[in-house]
């Protein structure tokens, strides 16, 4: 009878030893995978929260948009009212995209050019920036009707649709028709 | 041996529940945690959007008006704070805007645009459009900074504007001269108007007649280097030294009529569009170190009937307001109506239109004529004699008295004269 007693009080020591270190294990493993989850989760909303934020901190215009006849440009002038420095990573004209060459560059002041990875440009609070875009039929810009469009590529009375778009995602638009 | 075996399993039990109660305490402290920061996170958020509604709120509320007539010239040269040389070196034009929001304005920068032959105003080979800036100082191309702030509510406010001297806005476009100025806001509001204005009546046309072109005529065939400003040839009132045309426009510019029986070069009249000004051949050059004696100015306005009756225009006045206090004013002298003129008043049809004819006499300010800036704005003060259906003891409706009494204004009326540097005797 004593010796079971005893073998009795060892078994649950080691028992409760086993337990013990079980149910520790499996909340330490609870605890480091909430941890875990909840860190991701903060992670992730806090970009989701500063990112969104500062899409809404972005507001420009587009305040003017002409055509220049002797070159066949149609420039357009991207005011920063925001809160924050933008950069214009893109600009549509018609849904076709004007990038490259069909950038205009120089002039004086000098003509502002997109932004991307390579040569990153901003346009702090309150900047204006001029752009000059090629509205040609060879860029796609201009479609049809050449022969009605003497003088420069675009058709008088022909509509142009610009689209600026930032790198967070903004757009603005402006509406011109060719003089 | 009962009560060692409950002690111990008490015992037990007291050691499980506080492991438990650990274990379920730093889950729920790390979820806690995680809530408070994503809380923040999401506070700050909001808190930027509360901020951008409140700005876009500001953006709609921004409301500029400009006043007419637009555009005038400003009294003096010399712009306190600012700077001197507007008329010599700049031409300058005070923009009256009001300010019809509940935010204060900001400008930060205005466009000017131009429509009509290529170099007159801000059109190609100009810099087109014309991009003015706020400067402390007068500059070209800019406006006064001191000017860029509009006040809630603020009425009549004046922007000074400054384009160097060889861009001048009106243009010798006699369709529609027109400029579009654009004003800028820094938060990207836009607003936009034309100039010169239309002519309006008491800010609209009315509902019995509404007033289109004014033109302008000289006196006589502007033979110009003869032209002594009273008609004919031969003259010397004043010089002109451009070379002989038989008016000082090119062909389309200038509108011809005949028949004005009593003037004129024997009843012939040649109407210009108030605009016409600039160089080449087209201008009409004064000498400005000449004294003169003054001219005869002619001005047409059309009048539509839109009424439902025919009416008897009869005699009437104009009052030009010229160059502040100063005035021009002369009577109606017939009206142009159906390519017939006629002295005495004939009748309207409704649909109509025609032209009244006034003739200011001695076109005289300071020691020459015609010492007119281009856009300078004009009151044309139409009296209610002038276009009623009756006349003496009779003056005709009460509805015709209302309809054409009152202010025409003008958005520029002006003719220029512009120093030669050719010889003028």
């Amino acid at each position: 009878m004593k010796r079971w007693k005893s073998r009795l009080g060892v078994s649950t020591v080691i028992a409760n030893m086993i337990m013990i270190s079980i149910t520790l294990s499996l909340a330490a493993i609870l605890v480091a995978w909430a941890g875990t989850s909840y860190g991701a989760f903060t992670g992730g909303t806090n970009v989701f929260f500063a990112q969104r934020g500062q899409a809404l901190q972005e507001n420009f215009v587009i305040e003017e948009a002409f055509f220049v006849k002797s070159s066949n440009t149609l420039d357009i002038y991207v005011r920063n009212v925001g809160a924050i420095q933008i950069s214009v990573v893109a600009i549509y004209v018609n849904g076709t995209s004007i990038s490259g060459s069909n950038i205009q560059t120089g002039g004086s002041p000098p003509l502002c050019s997109l932004s991307t990875s390579t040569n990153p440009t901003n346009l702090v609070v309150q900047q204006v920036c001029e752009y000059g875009l090629t509205v040609t039929q060879g860029n796609g810009v201009v479609r049809g009707g050449a022969a009605l469009c003497t003088g420069q590529t675009w058709c008088t009375g022909s509509l142009f649709y610009i689209v600026v778009a930032s790198g967070r995602g903004n757009q603005a638009a402006y509406t011109a028709r060719g003089p | 041996m009962s009560r060692i075996l409950i002690f111990r399993l008490r015992r037990r039990r007291a050691v499980s529940t506080m492991i438990g109660g650990v274990i379920v305490l730093t889950l729920l402290l790390t979820a806690l945690g995680t809530m408070v920061l994503v809380t923040q996170q999401y506070d700050q958020y909001q808190e930027t959007v509360n901020e951008m509604a409140q700005y876009r709120n500001q953006q709609w509320s921004e409301n500029l008006v400009v006043i007419s007539p637009g555009l005038t010239i400003p009294s003096s040269s010399n712009i306190p704070g600012w700077g001197s040389g507007c008329g010599t070196t700049y031409n300058c034009y005070n923009a009256t805007i009001s300010n019809l929001g509940v935010v204060g304005v900001q400008i930060t920068r205005i466009y000017v645009n131009s429509t009509g032959p290529a170099g007159s105003g801000c059109s190609y080979p100009n810099p087109q459009p014309c991009i003015l800036n706020p400067t402390s100082a007068m500059a070209p191309y800019a406006f006064n900074q001191a000017n860029r702030f509009l006040n809630p509510g603020e009425a009549n406010h004046a922007v000074l504007l400054a384009l160097p001297y060889a861009v001048s806005l009106p243009n010798p476009n006699s369709g529609f001269p027109q400029n579009t100025i654009v004003i800028v806001t820094s938060r990207g509001n836009v607003f936009s108007f034309q100039w010169p204005f239309q002519v309006q009546v008491f800010g609209q046309s009315q509902s019995a007649f509404s007033s289109g072109n004014i033109k302008v005529a000289y006196t006589g065939t502007f033979d110009s280097k003869n032209e002594p400003g009273l008609g004919g040839s031969g003259g010397s009132g004043y010089c002109h030294t451009e070379s002989s045309q038989p008016y000082p426009a090119a062909a389309g510019y200038a509108e011809k009529l005949t028949g004005i029986t009593g003037y004129g070069d024997s009843g012939v009249l040649w109407f210009l569009n108030p605009w016409i000004t600039g160089g080449n051949n087209n201008a009409v050059i004064d000498n400005s170190g000449n004294l003169h004696s003054g001219t005869t100015l002619y001005i047409y306005v059309v009048v539509i009937n839109t009424g439902t009756t025919a009416y008897n225009p009869t005699a009437g006045t104009i009052d030009l307001t010229w160059y502040g206090s100063n005035h021009l004013d002369g009577p109606l002298i017939g009206v142009y109506y159906n390519g017939n003129f006629y002295a005495t008043s004939p009748s309207i049809a409704p649909g109509t239109s025609y032209y009244a004819i006034f003739k200011i006499t001695i076109f005289t300010i300071g020691n020459k004529p015609w010492t007119v800036q281009p856009g300078y704005p004009s009151v044309m003060l139409w009296g209610a004699a002038s276009i009623t259906n009756g006349s003496g003891s009779n003056p005709g409706n009460a509805e015709d008295q209302s309809y054409f009494s009152g202010t025409i204004l003008l958005s520029g009326l002006w003719i220029r004269y512009e120093a030669s540097s050719g010889s003028c005797a």
